[in-house]
């Protein structure tokens, strides 16, 4: 679904992100964990285009995107999220939505909005049916994280990018982020940056660690904790704190 | 499922206030007398440069200093068009048409830009319009303007607008059918696209919509709604010279969208009223301080009025919210 090839991102004599070889299969669930700085968010960056690399290819089911910015991606079947909520903040939730849905739709879909019903569900996936009419703006700031998954969903992507989609959530909220990640179809891939141990646990199949803008391992969420190189950088992580 | 309330549903106060504005306009020839005709007639072409530039920088969130160029576009084209012996509604839509293809072209740049840019290119891009307006003489008749422009009737056949009342009802009719049109399709869902690109680019993209071609489509509606403002500016004073067209106005009418709330299309045509009307009757009794009483004006409005006019109808129950239409 999604392979990064060599990719760098530099900013200066920083390597944010060094020559990373990544792939992320149809139906996947991946997630990029590793310290403060690592480089994941840029990763997931480099991945939905917000960010060009300075070396090698994206590829997106065989195309390559290394060139195409974030619009074209999303049309090619990219959704993400971001680390703070970006929403339509003077629109209603149900609004935020609808615009999400808008370009997978037809033109007579889009202007005379004959399936809110659709757009309600979506929102009452995630516990937010309540507040369709609310703008986005007065949501609470874990409610907004909510919300933002729900559009990205609306568009049905094939590959969803999720940058810590449980930070400042409740634990009811992450329980219903659980529940609303877990009915993502099985064609779905996933790939999240999360800090969140028990989510990762509970949703990854597939954990690749970043140190230092490169890829540290790769694996099952087992054989990833039981990696004496994980634990040692993350030691060294709190070491540093 | 529960009934869902639509986004900035306009309230049964704004419409009846509506209703009593355009009501009080059309019989206003009854009473008033022909200078408070032709002054009202002037601020119709006014408050289409005005919705045009709330629409560039309060939907749209491009803040601009350049409407007057389609503007002058606009009037130039009318006042050739009306030497052609065409009716209004030609040149009202030709000046349209004109304005909007100089936007598109001038818009490829002005999308790519945001904020304080978007301000300074804007303002060249005036400038560069109205120094074009005085050299270009053989198009716009230089610094004199176009003269003696000869009126014309309305649609074809028609009687020629020479009665200033006729002008009058032409002018504001026009304009308010021109605002209605415009408010509708910021209510239609392109307005609420619009609105989006505002508000988070990052989403927007993210959700796949080419904010720039979104941005670049509605510079280009705002660049046709000031070249129809300008062809009513031709249709009331039968001239049309640079001093129409320069800073001068362009500042003014972003004055006027601060003071009517930036994202208010009514609000921006009752600041241009205000603006107007301050001008034209206060400041001629204080020789020479204009400026200085337009610069106290702006700096009371944006202490007095946070939100403008439109924030103040808002807290009178008027309009609904501030995501502005």
């Amino acid at each position: 679904m999604l392979e990064l090839r060599g990719v760098s991102r530099a900013y200066g004599a920083l390597r944010a992100v060094d020559d990373v070889d990544l792939t992320v299969h149809s139906g996947a669930r991946h997630a990029l964990i590793g310290p403060n700085g690592a480089g994941k968010s840029t990763l997931l960056h480099l991945a939905a285009g917000n960010v060009r690399p300075t070396g090698g290819r994206v590829v997106l089911s065989g195309r390559d995107v290394t060139r195409s910015g974030p619009a074209r991606r999303a049309r090619l079947g990219v959704g993400r999220t971001f680390q703070t909520p970006a929403l339509i903040g003077t629109a209603d939730c149900l609004t935020n939505v609808a615009l999400a849905a808008w370009p997978a739709q037809s033109l007579r879909e889009r202007w005379l909005r004959r399936d809110p019903a659709r757009h309600l569900e979506s929102l009452d996936a995630l516990g937010l049916a309540d507040d369709a009419a609310t703008p986005a703006a007065a949501l609470s700031h874990g409610r907004r994280r909510l919300l933002e998954l729900a559009v990205a969903l609306a568009a049905s992507p094939r590959l969803l990018l999720l940058d810590e989609p449980a930070a400042g959530l409740t634990d009811d909220d992450v329980d219903r982020l659980l529940d609303a990640l877990g009915t993502i179809g099985g064609d779905v891939a996933v790939l999240l940056v999360e800090h969140h141990q028990e989510l990762v646990r509970a949703f990854a199949d597939t954990v690749t660690v970043l140190h230092q803008g490169a890829v540290l391992t790769t694996g099952t969420p087992a054989e990833v904790a039981a990696d004496p190189r994980v634990r040692e950088i993350y030691q060294g992580a709190l070491g540093e704190a | 499922m529960r009934n869902v309330i639509p986004p900035r549903l306009r309230t049964p106060a704004a419409l009846g206030a509506a209703v009593i504005v355009v009501a009080a306009l059309f019989l206003l020839p009854l009473v008033a007398d022909n200078y408070t005709l032709i002054t009202v007639a002037r601020v119709a072409g006014l408050g289409l440069l005005a919705a045009s530039t709330a629409l560039m920088t309060g939907v749209a969130g491009l803040p601009t200093l350049g409407q007057v160029a389609p503007y002058a576009v606009g009037a130039y084209t009318a006042a050739h068009l009306a030497h052609f012996e065409l009716p209004g509604i030609v040149q009202l839509l030709g000046a349209a048409a004109a304005a909007a293809v100089f936007s598109l072209v001038t818009g490829a740049a002005v999308v790519q830009t945001r904020d304080v840019i978007c301000l300074m290119v804007t303002l060249a891009i005036g400038e560069l319009t109205a120094i074009t307006a005085g050299q270009w003489t053989s198009l716009t008749g230089g610094t004199d303007g176009m003269a003696r422009v000869p009126a014309t009737p309305v649609l074809p056949g028609g009687e020629n607008l020479i009665k200033i009342p006729d002008v009058y009802t032409y002018t504001v009719a026009a304009a308010l059918v021109i605002v209605t049109l415009t408010m509708l399709v910021l209510r239609s869902p392109a307005g609420t696209l619009i609105r989006g690109c505002r508000d988070n680019e990052a989403r927007m993209r993210a959700s796949g919509h080419r904010v720039s071609l979104t941005l670049l489509w509605t510079f280009t509606g705002a660049g046709a709604l000031a070249g129809a403002g300008g062809a009513l500016l031709v249709s009331v004073q039968r001239t049309v010279s640079p001093n129409n067209v320069g800073f001068e106005v362009a500042a003014l009418v972003l004055l006027a969208v601060v003071i009517g709330g930036a994202a208010s299309i009514p609000g921006a045509l009752a600041g241009v009223a205000a603006v107007v009307a301050v001008r034209d009757t206060v400041a001629p009794k204080i020789p020479g301080e204009a400026p200085l009483l337009l610069g106290v004006l702006f700096i009371a409005a944006v202490y007095l009025l946070p939100g403008g006019l439109s924030g103040v109808a808002a807290r009178l129950g008027l309009r609904k919210g501030e995501a502005g239409a």
